[in-house]
């Protein structure tokens, strides 16, 4: 048996998902999107898989996750559908419902946040709904996980059944358009209802016509073109979707008249957020308030003082090396293996994929304290200050979080830029991204401004940050007048309501990140960290040779006369650059490495400084250009991501070049 | 009228759209906000920059320029 779960975006799908299921089955990929299918198998009910649609206010696509639905609807095959509603905005849920129900396959739907609905001073009459919308309903609370209530559900779906598909009565324009698409695709063999496909080919689901031959393809088209002129020019409303969602909206206002049921008079909480707002929101106080609690959270996440993440990586550092590699290296001298595997396990692999796992616990606090404030309800009065600096630049007000989360890690700020529903918005803050220094390029910083800058301390880190921001804005101001135009103009924000956070959902969203930080990180740091220690201890004349004579030596010696102008046109320099590609702390391992610990003898002041400037600017590491990739899903963008950074560093590192030729 | 005439807690009906792109339209239509929507100017934020306005139980934030593309009566 299998169920698909479809709903809302943030409507407690994930929890519900989780709560309903056990053990994980797998997850695969939807062919044609990078969008991760989750099946998981469901708890009390022997063979039974629930498959994890994309979170969709519509049945056609709109957005990045395009596609899913309609392909999963088409194509998958199952038994039925578990539509999950917000109860608290029945309106708004009800249009994915009826698009759901019009398809006439088993569903169910359930009414989630029973509790949040009854605190409103309201419950729903499910049996009334559901003998409404022909189709089996359920009233309840994801959050509270008790098991009682899961076997409730469960019970439920086993009385699932293919009801009549429910028809609403549309516009007659709407009707006649729909029949002469049906009898088009007459002679089609496709699993669902010709009716409901004719209905959202007219809503404009560009989803379906992948499965329909050219020709047709054309027919329907003009059908379609033919419709809504006709809606138009008759006044009928102000597209033919317009036309479509009127009636849908004039069905679920009866649903919600007749089933949502005020039981108690309650005073509504707006005013509440209001107050709040005023201050969070305000012009110009809001900006303070949010900086300084930035400040408070990178303190706690990466400062000494209050540092739980620095004092997580102290024992974690502790067990990394002083007990597993510690005792692997025992191990495998027991076991008599020594000279070059040994080398290449211990200081290749275990001493690459330590340098970055190291970072976790930091990135696990800092995950963590923004999921916190997340889920507050707090960013959203967040992309609300910044909106109006940032929209000159052609971002969204929604960027500031990802650009945020960036100072920790490019990785997990490119992920969370799915926030962003336009699509030139997200590729350009997906692109900008890497500028904003992140934690990992730290060492490079603090290791030559206390050789070389020791003076000026503060200043000079500071202006290394702020030159990433520079170009960070500079580049979104070019993007946005290029490849982008238009970027920047949209800007949709739902509001949530002030709330407590649950910690169970924050602990779970901060650990589900970690896991994608390792997995991703640790795969590619893992690959990367064999194939530079063999390139850095294989040479034409075999192994145990000297590093001048390897095989990365030679390469970069070759690369490097690139970087003289630029005054580091040495092959250590140029090597530590190139290993920086896998992971940017890499590269103060590798200049420690390649210099025999003596960095000061292998830079001038002026070329430290811009080996800094160009370090903090160059090509995103591996796992970075890995994410971009999986969320472009463009090798274009891949690309363009990889070459503009280099191209970008190497003139600012010029320019600054040349100003201080002429200072120091 | 305008949505940006509506005065803080006045309500209104949508009327139509103008000058609004398709897709900027249809993310206010997953959002409740069409012809016949009820909404209730909530606040305005940042210098008047933002309006937070209310459809259906949902608050959303939109800009001024868009705000001005939205027919309203009262």
């Amino acid at each position: 048996m299998i169920f698909l779960l479809a709903g809302n975006p943030n409507v407690g799908k994930s929890t519900f998902f989780n709560y309903m299921t056990q053990s994980h089955v797998h997850v695969g990929n939807y062919s044609g999107v990078t969008v991760e299918k989750r099946v998981h198998h469901i708890k009390h009910y022997d063979g039974a898989n629930l498959i994890d649609l994309p979170g969709t206010y519509n049945v056609s696509p709109s957005s990045e996750d395009e596609g899913v639905v309609t392909y999963s609807l088409l194509n998958e095959s199952y038994n039925g559908i578990v539509n999950i509603i917000d109860s608290t905005h029945l309106k708004r849920n009800l249009h994915l419902t009826l698009q759901l129900l019009e398809l006439g396959a088993p569903t169910m739907l359930v009414f989630n946040m029973k509790d949040s609905l009854r605190n409103d001073g309201y419950v729903i009459d499910t049996k009334k709904i559901a003998k409404m919308m022909n189709t089996n309903a359920i009233s309840i609370s994801a959050r509270a996980r008790d098991d009682a209530q899961q076997m409730m559900i469960v019970e439920e779906m086993k009385t699932m059944q293919a009801y009549k598909a429910i028809e609403l009565d549309y516009h007659p324009i709407v009707k006649w358009g729909m029949q002469r698409i049906h009898d088009l695709l007459r002679y089609d063999t496709l699993q669902v209802k010709k009716k409901w496909l004719a209905l959202q080919l007219l809503e404009g689901n560009e989803g379906i016509y992948r499965f329909l031959d050219l020709a047709k393809r054309q027919k329907i088209q003009d059908v379609v073109k033919e419709v809504e002129e006709r809606i138009i020019k008759e006044n009928v409303a102000l597209s033919l979707k317009g036309a479509i969602f009127n009636t849908r909206r004039l069905f679920i206002d009866q649903v919600v008249k007749e089933c949502l049921i005020q039981v108690e008079e309650k005073e509504h909480s707006k005013y509440f957020n209001q107050k709040i707002d005023r201050f969070l929101t305000h012009p110009a106080l809001g900006l303070p308030i949010f900086f300084v609690l930035m400040l408070l959270i990178y303190q706690v996440s990466f400062g000494e003082f209050l540092g739980l993440g620095s004092f997580l990586t102290g024992y974690f550092e502790w067990f990394w090396d002083d007990i597993l590699v510690r005792y692997i290296g025992e191990f495998l001298t027991l076991i008599d293996i020594s000279g070059f595997t040994y080398s290449l396990i211990i200081d290749g692999i275990f001493a690459g994929v330590g340098g970055v796992l190291v970072f976790l616990p930091q990135i696990v606090v800092l995950f963590f304290l923004l999921a916190l404030l997340e889920g507050t309800g707090y960013m959203a009065r967040v992309a609300i200050v910044m909106d109006r600096f940032l929209s000159k630049f052609g971002f969204n007000g929604k960027s500031i979080v990802p650009m945020i989360t960036g100072f920790g890690c490019t990785v997990p700020a490119i992920m969370a830029t799915r926030t962003i529903a336009n699509k030139k918005e997200r590729l350009l803050t997906i692109l900008t991204l890497p500028f904003i220094s992140c934690s990992a390029r730290l060492p490079i910083y603090v290791i030559f401004i206390s050789i070389f800058f020791d003076q000026y301390r503060a200043l000079v880190m500071m202006g290394i940050y702020l030159l990433g921001i520079f170009v960070t804005l500079l580049s979104a101001k070019l993007f946005s007048l290029s490849f982008f135009k238009g970027a920047g103009s949209n800007f949709i924000l739902e509001m949530p309501p002030y709330r407590l956070p649950q910690l169970r959902t924050i602990l779970y969203q901060a650990f589900e990140k970690a896991r994608r930080f390792v997995k991703k990180a640790g795969s590619f740091i893992l690959i990367g960290s064999i194939i530079l220690w063999l390139l850095s201890n294989i040479g034409p004349s075999g192994i145990d040779i000297s590093q001048e004579e390897s095989f990365l030596s030679i390469v970069s010696s070759f690369v490097a006369p690139v970087f003289s102008p630029l005054g580091f046109g040495n092959w250590q320099a140029t090597s530590s650059l190139v290993s920086g590609f896998l992971a940017k702390e890499v590269v103060v391992s590798s200049l420690e490495i390649l210099y025999m610990g003596d960095i000061a003898a292998g830079f001038t002041t002026l070329s430290a400084l811009t080996y800094v400037v160009f370090a903090s600017l160059y090509v995103p590491c591996i796992s970075a250009v890995a994410t971009i990739k999986s969320e472009t899903a463009s090798k274009k963008w891949t690309l363009f991501s990889i070459v503009y950074p280099f191209v970008v560093a190497y003139l600012v590192a010029l320019i600054v070049r040349g100003i201080f030729s002429i200072i120091l | 009228m305008k949505l940006t005439d509506l005065a803080k807690y006045d309500q209104a009906k949508v009327v139509s759209f103008e000058g609004l792109d398709a897709d900027y339209i249809r993310r206010l239509m997953d959002l409740g906000i069409y012809q016949n929507a009820t909404i209730t100017v909530l606040n305005k934020l940042s210098f008047d920059r933002l309006y937070l306005i209310e459809v259906d139980n949902v608050e959303i934030c939109i800009r001024r320029d868009d705000a001005m593309k939205i027919e309203v009566r009262k």
